[in-house]
């Protein structure tokens, strides 16, 4: 297990390396600039503006400074935040992104849990294909387009929650079940084939022929066997609500990492864009990490695979 | 029936020659993978209504744009943001898509309310029609004033029609949808191809040649797959120059791993199997061992995961289109007809409505497609 962990780890760390090399060559190809108005400034000032930002040192030594930067959590400054740090500026608006993202995996899991259960207990029956169309359109249906229904019917038309914005607990909600319906979905069809298969395991049939009552069936055996198999798909949802908070938070005007990040791409303020996407990375990395390593502590047959 | 079988005379009968021989000819010519698969997907009826759908999405962004009076850029800001109007349905009033516009106004009396309409409606009152719903008694916003107000008569344009309105800038958002209808599924499936081959070659000379290139080409995909395709792809948006190539190419530059991966885990279980074995043994060439025996074995599951990774590639460019990374305009995506959909929600909601419709249908529709698919090649599931 020490071994796979290590492994993982290295892994993890080239990979880092590369997409903060990726980054660094892509920020001194493109056009941005600090100076939002080069021509009325004198050569002095530019100069003052370029040894600022370290512009001024050849390549290799900025990529050391980047990379060193980098690894003490320095993401660099903003072309167009008067001398505001990255992380500054994103560590501003890590709140609410995490916020959202936590609430929306809780109620998407969760939810989607119960609705794979029901209808894999009640399979074929009504419940059954009601829950299944629920999942094909929560998969199919892009969440922006959740998002607009939601705003517009719930918040404008019947004025029940606000329209946008954040202040407080309130306004968390609309956004959180736009970005929930996804997991949600995800969760309840993969659930769903998981616990049919369970059910239909010999272990279950011997429960049956020892006269256990339904329900300890279902729970004892059925649902704490269906459940494991469902950390390899937490990932990929954790993957998708990062993608979901860039939309969701600026269709509701969330001040979130996500919103900043688009802002940031339509003026090209290249460090804030790089450094989210640095630090997407990283949550990303860290995550799919925690997720292998959990998933190899419970099933032995992963880690054992792991190596083909 | 009792009776006919007494009726029956023994000398018809006479013992059927069988010898051994004829007990070894196969009687009926053995069903290929394909053509299971094909009955099996005949039933499902989802399915079938799913690929009609399909094909009616398809003809329709190919040939809509054509046919129309308009182009997707053609703006005309005298006809900005005029209502659905279709012939024929715009008779039927409940459906709304006469062009014309309908809103409650509230006043003290009567006669403000309709002066309210009439500022609302472009001061054009030969063409408002007021229905009053209540007279009110003088205390505020007592008077109900439903006004329509017929825009297409007002501007003079009662010949013509916008099907799905007009955007903000008189641009017909019916020409405009199903020209970015075209142009979203031309960049998932170039890209879903792109992925199909760059991910089957990679998949299959890796598994096939196995030890150390197998292993090379596994570490370097595994270095590929940490990198989150949302982080790549908006990074290579950024230094390519916007267009319908820069998404293709931003897609499959990430797109192909998870193609690559499964395709060598089929290769590898394949190349074990006693076919490849004996006709090994037999002298063929790799190259007819590679195409006669491992890629038709896999191609059930080629085709499930380009099926599904169609609509995820629809998804994202959409996204792109979104966040401000997608084709530049006037050009128009499904994407992009969201993203200005947006902007108007409150005013005028169809022009988010249909876009957002019509690429909700395709995602579903690409799912069942796959989700059949995915039945039908399954051999452990074959009827």
């Amino acid at each position: 297990m020490a071994r796979y962990i290590g492994q993982r780890i290295i892994y993890m760390i080239i990979t880092l390396f590369l997409i903060a090399t990726i980054s660094f060559v892509l920020m001194k190809l493109l056009p941005g600039s600090p100076l939002a108005n080069a021509n009325k400034l004198t050569e002095e000032q530019q100069e003052v503006i370029y040894e600022k930002y370290g512009l001024n040192d050849p390549i290799p030594v900025q990529y050391a400074n980047y990379l060193g930067g980098l690894v003490q959590g320095d993401l660099g400054i903003s072309f167009k935040y008067d001398n505001r740090s990255v992380s500054d500026i994103l560590g501003d608006r890590i709140g609410p992104s995490a916020q959202l993202g936590i609430q929306a995996l809780i109620i998407g899991t969760v939810l989607g849990i119960l609705l794979g259960l029901v209808s894999a207990i009640y399979h074929n029956g009504i419940t059954d294909y009601l829950s299944t169309i629920i999942a094909v359109l929560g998969t199919s249906i892009p969440s922006f387009v959740f998002a607009g229904l939601l705003q517009f019917f719930v918040a404008v038309k019947w004025g029940i929650l606000p329209v946008a914005t954040w202040n407080g607990f309130e306004y968390s909600i609309l956004p959180t079940i736009a970005l929930a319906i996804f997991p949600m979905a995800t969760c309840a069809r993969f659930m769903r084939t998981e616990m049919i298969e369970v059910l239909n395991e010999d272990y279950i049939t011997t429960a049956k022929a020892k006269g256990l009552a339904g329900s300890a069936i279902i729970f004892k055996h059925g649902i704490r066997n269906a459940l494991i198999p469902l950390i390899t798909i937490l990932g990929p949802l954790a993957v998708g609500l990062l993608t979901g908070t860039l939309v969701i938070e600026q269709i509701f005007s969330v001040p979130g990492i996500g919103e900043q990040f688009v802002t940031s791409v339509n003026t090209n303020d290249f460090p804030i864009i790089m450094g989210t996407t640095m630090f997407f990375a990283v949550v990303f990395i860290v995550m799919i990490l925690i997720i292998d390593i959990l998933y190899g502590l419970i099933d032995p047959r992963i880690r054992l695979s792991g190596k083909d | 029936m009792e009776n006919q079988k007494q009726q029956l005379d023994k000398n018809l009968f006479r013992p059927a020659d069988r010898t051994q021989e004829q007990g070894d000819v196969i009687a009926r010519k053995s069903s290929t993978l394909l053509q299971d698969a094909v009955r099996s997907l005949r039933k499902n009826v989802f399915f079938m209504i799913s690929l009609f759908l399909l094909i009616v999405i398809v003809l329709m962004s190919i040939f809509a744009p054509v046919v129309s009076d308009y182009t997707y850029k053609e703006q005309d800001l005298n006809r900005s943001l005029m209502g659905p109007r279709i012939p024929v349905l715009e008779d039927i009033s409940f459906l709304g898509l006469s062009g014309k516009e309908t809103k409650t106004f509230y006043g003290n009396n009567v006669q403000t309310a309709e002066m309210k309409a009439n500022t609302q409606f472009d001061n054009q009152s030969d063409f408002i029609t007021f229905d009053v719903v209540s007279e009110g008694d003088g205390s505020p916003n007592s008077a109900e004033v439903k006004a329509t107000y017929d825009k297409y008569a007002a501007k003079g344009l009662e010949d013509e029609y916008f099907y799905f309105g007009t955007d903000r800038l008189g641009r017909d958002v019916w020409t405009r949808v199903w020209d970015g209808t075209r142009v979203s599924l031309l960049i998932a499936v170039a890209a879903a191809l792109i992925d199909l081959v760059i991910g089957v070659a990679y998949g299959g000379i890796a598994a096939y040649y196995g030890g150390r290139v197998d292993n090379f080409m596994m570490r370097f995909l595994e270095v590929i797959i940490g990198i989150p395709n949302l982080v790549v792809v908006i990074l290579m948006i950024l230094i390519l120059d916007p267009g319908i190539w820069a998404i293709i190419i931003a897609l499959t530059i990430t797109g192909w791993t998870s193609m690559a991966r499964i395709v060598r885990g089929e290769v590898l279980k394949l190349k074990g199997h006693e076919f490849v074995l004996a006709s090994r043994t037999l002298g063929a060439p790799n190259r007819k061992i590679i195409a006669r025996h491992l890629i038709p074995n896999v191609m059930g599951l080629i085709i499930v995961n380009t099926m599904f990774s169609i609509p995820s590639a629809i998804f994202f460019e959409a996204f792109l289109s979104f966040i401000g990374l997608g084709l530049p305009s006037p050009a128009a995506s499904l994407g992009t007809l969201i993203n200005d959909g947006f902007k108007t929600l409150l005013t005028t909601p169809s022009l988010l409505v249909f876009p957002a419709v019509l690429i909700s249908i395709i995602m579903i529709v690409f799912n069942i497609l796959g989700d059949g698919l995915r039945d039908a090649f399954d051999p452990k599931i074959r009827k």
